[in-house]
């Protein structure tokens, strides 16, 4: 071997080992690398690796029920409507997609560009995509009959809220729906999520914790597409939300709804005794279940930006001067701080001057000479104008009226309740910057002017005089029960929001005076009623248009203590916006006869017969 | 020599360890074939099987041929192989965005596979009669242009990146072999290496690194570029004149270095034109995945989360989640060597990279023992390509490479790499028969 091959070996040696020694570099830094990750570093990869197959689901519960006092059929439930979903790697052609959209918009009665818009467009996602939610059954069922012509199409039920009753108890019930961002901020530590469905007004806020119930929670396994890969593991069970009983009956809210007769007013019937409210309408009225179908949001913004405002329950949440009936008020005055006495009388020529003021009674002519109870009776202003300037200090007034529980919540347990007025000097300076004057109590005495109040409010205190001085908290929930047994598991029991702590005497002579009112007084030609004997106030409250008055009357009924049936307080109001029909205590006589009779108002008008109804009935019948 | 004796001296270690590398890989392409609920979902691991056996016939045919047709069949294979990829390139299939597959109906190839080893054929040919010549800068000229610029540019024209670069890496080794001046080797390989890294620089300042560096501008805005250009071509020209005028050897490295620059720099231009800014981005996402959570960056995502959740012993074979809940997109290709460390853990890993190690040692034993440049430079040629496939691929699921959709030969699916790999061994082996030949 000669010495240039010798060396020429020796390179080639050499370049072998640089060679060798890259390629173990490469090996080493790799295997180095691997180890990092696959034994230091293990725990942060498997972690990742769970994460990302690993997704939850949510099982929906179901919302509690709402019964009325009967517990018969609920008056708020859920039903099953149906979420459609596409799953967009379902689609396997282009066409796929212009099939389902044609067929969609055919069973959905929407156009296809609407319909267009909400598919999603094919791709290797597997995750479904939800494109319609509150589909009836019956399109769920049209669909799975024909389920070729709908390529990627699948649905999920969906418990959605329902109320079988639509619009009658709406003001009571409320509605539910998605929880908003400042919802969340408030009650984020009370379970809530963004997904939520909560109570917007009505017992479903109020009570929306224990309706709601707790959604369950399930965990799939998913692979890359969200197609889930095995059977879903259940960490959570839901569980259901309690069933919640409450004081109205279903029959008297009926009843009352068809006695106010679309009237823009109020109707509010309640036990004095235990302060359980038995109806409570509200109207304009809506129905709750035309927010949650396919125009939803648009009937919503309609009945919301609607002129006569349905959705204010106006038993709580509006306050008007409560006229005449705010007589009964300033007779309790009179008598507690012996003004006057009862038998006294006063002329009533029809008119009283006060300062340079002509103040006039609702007869022109004059009551003549009338006491306490003729005055009450023939709702005699001129005798309260006098009562009230010559008598009485107007923080007597205030005072009585505060302690009656005007300008003040009630406490029934809605959202929303608003407090009404009571005027006071100071109120007057501040607001109008003139002092009170002569005349301002003068108003006052008949419930005109500055003052308002709630029917809610004035409900409790005709429940006064009917109790004889305590007044119970009015309330519309009676009982919260097991969603499955209906097994009782809270009560709410009566308690009394203020004693009025009148005397004896007063109560019997306010009592005896607003009796008067329906024997021979303003109601006695609507009172018509022979199976309850009656004692109340009405009310008109102009409003400066002679045509259009408030029509009130608050009663309580049986008047006759020996009577053993449960008393009731009855409180209708017809705003001034209805053409003027005197109705309100025409609605109060059906209620009051309905109630003692158990009848509605069909059966009602057919054993009352009053004049109006005959007439038509007549007519009807002649032709 | 009678024949039988002769087959029983072939490497049967070689033979052994590339059984037992196609094996592993059959393992898991059905392991990549299989849903969560245990449902075989695909046929390629059937496949596989089939193209094993058949590879393994080729292998012993190209085993038995006379080293001498290989020797003289080299250019006319090379050519043929040149205008297949050319003929594909014009009617060839798309598969994964590379117009690389020809074929009729369901039988067909990937002419590229094959034309890696009849490119180090008929370079190992070429080399053996011009040890001399490669030694000067002038000598390398001729097989850049006859040997390197033909298959990789009509590569690039598929475009088929990844194939295309393991080229280069394979020409260089090569040439180091033959005996060129590892200077000049230097002088390609770093100014390969600045032309990406120019390239993808600004894109990588602004879409990863999200930094302003005000140098960067000499790439992006046009004075700066032509001031920089200017400065570093004068640069280079002064040293040059100093080199010539004083023949000192600080004006050589000088010029070694302006114009190692200064080429690069102009290379990026070209190469920012040819390719795309979002096909850059896809080759460096790796430096940060997440920049591009569900695009780019997926594949790097999903893979190092299989690789590193496998721990030491893995999930057992079968029982990888991110596999079998397809998470990693190409399992049974790009991907093989995922599943197999997620479901192996480290321990398989370092199996897999033993028997690596081996295959390798094996075929450059061949190179080692060989008495003659033919032998020695093909041996070598086929040993690279082996470990650049290898390292491109590895590096590329554990997040430290591009994604450039190599295979890692013998262990993804597919025919094509797996037969070219097979031609290649059994190459490999029939050098290995004649070692004593001259």
């Amino acid at each position: 071997m000669s010495s240039s091959e010798r060396r020429q070996e020796k390179k080639e040696k050499y370049r072998f080992l640089i060679y060798g020694g890259i390629i173990s570099v490469f090996l080493a830094a790799y295997l180095v690398h691997l180890f990092s990750m696959q034994v230091v570093e293990s725990l942060v990869y498997q972690n990742q690796a769970n994460v990302v197959s690993n997704r939850s689901q949510v099982i929906p519960t179901q919302r509690g029920r709402i019964y009325d006092r009967n517990v018969t059929d609920p008056i708020a439930s859920n039903q099953s409507s149906f979420a459609l979903q596409i799953t967009p790697g379902d689609l396997e052609t282009p066409q796929s997609r212009d099939t389902l959209v044609t067929n969609l918009s055919r069973i959905l009665h929407l156009s296809t560009s609407d319909i267009e818009r909400l598919v999603p467009l094919r791709s290797r996602n597997f995750d479904p995509v939800k494109v319609f939610s509150n589909v009836p059954f019956q399109v769920i069922s049209e669909i799975a009959e024909n389920i070729d012509d709908f390529p990627a199409l699948s649905w999920t039920p969906l418990p959605q809220r329902f109320y079988p009753e639509g619009e009658n108890f709406a003001h009571v019930l409320g509605y539910v729906g998605d929880i908003n961002q400042q919802e969340l901020q408030v009650l984020f530590n009370q379970g809530y999520n963004q997904n939520s469905i909560i109570g917007k007004t009505g017992i479903e806020q109020t009570l929306d914790l224990v309706l709601k119930g707790k959604d369950g929670l399930a965990f799939n396994q998913v692979d890359v597409f969200g197609r889930r890969s095995a059977q879903p593991r259940v960490i959570q069970e839901p569980e259901l939300g309690d069933s919640v009983v409450l004081t109205l009956d279903r029959k008297i809210q009926q009843l009352s709804i068809d006695a106010l007769g679309g009237r823009i007013g109020t109707a509010l019937v309640l036990n004095p005794r235990t302060g359980e409210i038995l109806s409570l309408v509200s109207n304009p009225g809506y129905d709750p279940n035309s927010f949650y179908g396919q125009n939803g949001s648009q009937n919503f913004t309609r009945i919301q930006q609607a002129t006569d405002s349905p959705f204010i329950n106006r038993n709580i949440q509006s306050a008007a001067p409560p006229a005449s009936t705010f007589k009964i008020l300033m007779s309790i005055i009179a008598m507690e701080e012996k003004a006057i006495d009862p038998l006294h009388t006063v002329r009533c020529t029809g008119s009283i001057a006060i300062g340079d003021r002509i103040f006039r009674c609702n007869v022109p002519t004059g009551h003549g000479d009338v006491n306490l109870y003729q005055a009450l009776a023939q709702s005699c202003n001129v005798y309260f104008y006098s009562l009230a300037y010559d008598r009485l200090r107007p923080e007597d007034i205030f005072n009585y009226a505060q302690r009656l529980g005007f300008g003040n919540l009630t406490g029934i347990d809605l959202p929303g309740e608003v407090r009404g007025l009571v005027p006071s000097r100071e109120w007057k300076e501040r607001t109008f910057n003139t002092p009170w004057v002569g005349g301002d109590t003068v108003n006052l005495s008949i419930g005109q002017g500055f003052m308002t109040v709630t029917p809610l409010q004035l409900s409790n205190l005709t429940a006064s005089i009917a109790n004889g001085g305590p007044v119970y908290t009015p309330h519309i929930v009676k009982e919260i029960r097991d969603p499955i047994t209906l097994e009782l598991k809270e009560q709410v029991e009566p308690t009394i929001l203020f004693d009025s702590d009148l005397n004896r005497e007063t109560i019997e002579i306010v009592r005896e005076a607003m009796r008067k009112v329906i024997t021979e007084g303003t109601a006695n030609v609507v009172i018509t009623t022979p199976s309850v004997t009656v004692a109340g106030k009405t009310g008109t409250a102009q409003t400066g248009d002679a045509e259009k008055k408030h029509s009130w009357f608050t009663a309580y009924a049986p008047y006759d203590t020996n009577d053993p049936r449960d008393p009731v307080v009855v409180t209708v109001w017809v705003d001034a916006a209805n053409d003027w029909d005197w109705w309100a205590p025409k609605a109060a006589n059906f209620i009051l006869h309905g109630i003692y009779n158990d009848m509605t108002y069909a059966e009602v008008l057919q054993d009352l017969r009053p004049l109006w109804y005959i007439t038509r009935e007549m007519l009807n019948g002649e032709n | 020599m009678a024949k039988t004796k002769l087959i029983f001296s072939v490497d049967v270690i070689l033979i052994l360890t590339a059984t037992l590398l196609i094996l592993i890989g059959i393992l898991f392409i059905y392991s990549s074939g299989l849903t969560s609920d245990g449902t075989q979902t695909s046929t390629e691991y059937i496949r596989q099987i089939v193209w094993a056996i058949l590879g393994f016939v080729l292998l012993f045919l190209v085993t038995l041929v006379k080293t001498d047709w290989l020797h003289d069949l080299s250019v006319y294979l090379f050519l043929f192989s040149l205008i297949l990829i050319a003929f594909t390139v014009r009617f060839g299939r798309v598969v994964n965005g590379a117009r690389s597959w020809i074929g009729i109906g369901e039988l067909g190839i990937q002419p590229s596979e094959f034309a890696k080893i009849a490119f180090v054929l008929a370079f190992a040919k070429w080399l053996e009669t011009h040890e001399t010549t490669v030694q000067t800068v002038q000598g390398l000229l001729p097989p850049f242009f006859l040997f390197l610029v033909p298959p990789v540019g009509l590569i690039l024209l598929q475009p088929d990146l990844g194939t295309a670069l393991v080229f280069m890496p394979t020409f260089i080794v090569m040439l180091f072999f033959a005996g060129a001046q590892p200077r000049h080797l230097g002088y390609i390989t770093l100014s390969g290496l600045l032309v990406g890294v120019f390239s993808a620089l600004p894109i990588w300042a602004e879409r990863i690194a999200q930094i302003d560096i005000p140098i960067l501008s000499i790439f992006t805005e046009v004075t700066p570029m032509i001031l920089f250009g200017s400065l570093i071509g004068v640069l280079a020209l002064l040293s040059i004149i100093g080199l010539i005028t004083l023949k000192r050897p600080i004006f050589y490295w000088l010029m070694y270095f302006f114009s190692l620059i200064g080429i690069s720099f102009g290379g990026s231009f070209l190469l920012r034109r040819v390719i795309r800014e979002y096909q850059i981005m896809r080759l460096i996402v790796f430096l940060d995945p997440e920049i591009d959570r569900l695009g780019s960056g997926w594949h790097i995502i999903q893979s190092t989360i299989a690789v590193g959740s496998g721990g030491l012993q893995g999930k057992g074979f079968l029982q990888g989640t991110q596999s079998q809940l397809q998470y990693l997109p190409e399992q049974s290709t790009d991907f093989i060597f995922s599943i197999l460390s997620e479901e192996l853990g480290f321990i398989g890993a370092i199996v897999l990279f033993a028997l690596y190690a081996i295959l390798l040692y094996r075929i450059i034993r061949v190179a080692y023992q060989a008495k003659e440049g033919f032998s020695t430079y093909t041996a070598i040629g086929i040993s690279s390509i082996f470990f650049f496939h290898f390292v491109i691929n590895i590096g590329m699921t554990i997040g430290l490479m591009p994604i450039t959709g190599i295979p890692l030969l013998l262990v993804s699916y597919g025919g094509s790499h797996l037969w070219a790999s097979l031609v290649a061994l059994g190459i490999v082996l029939n050098l290995g028969l004649n070692k004593y030949r001259y």
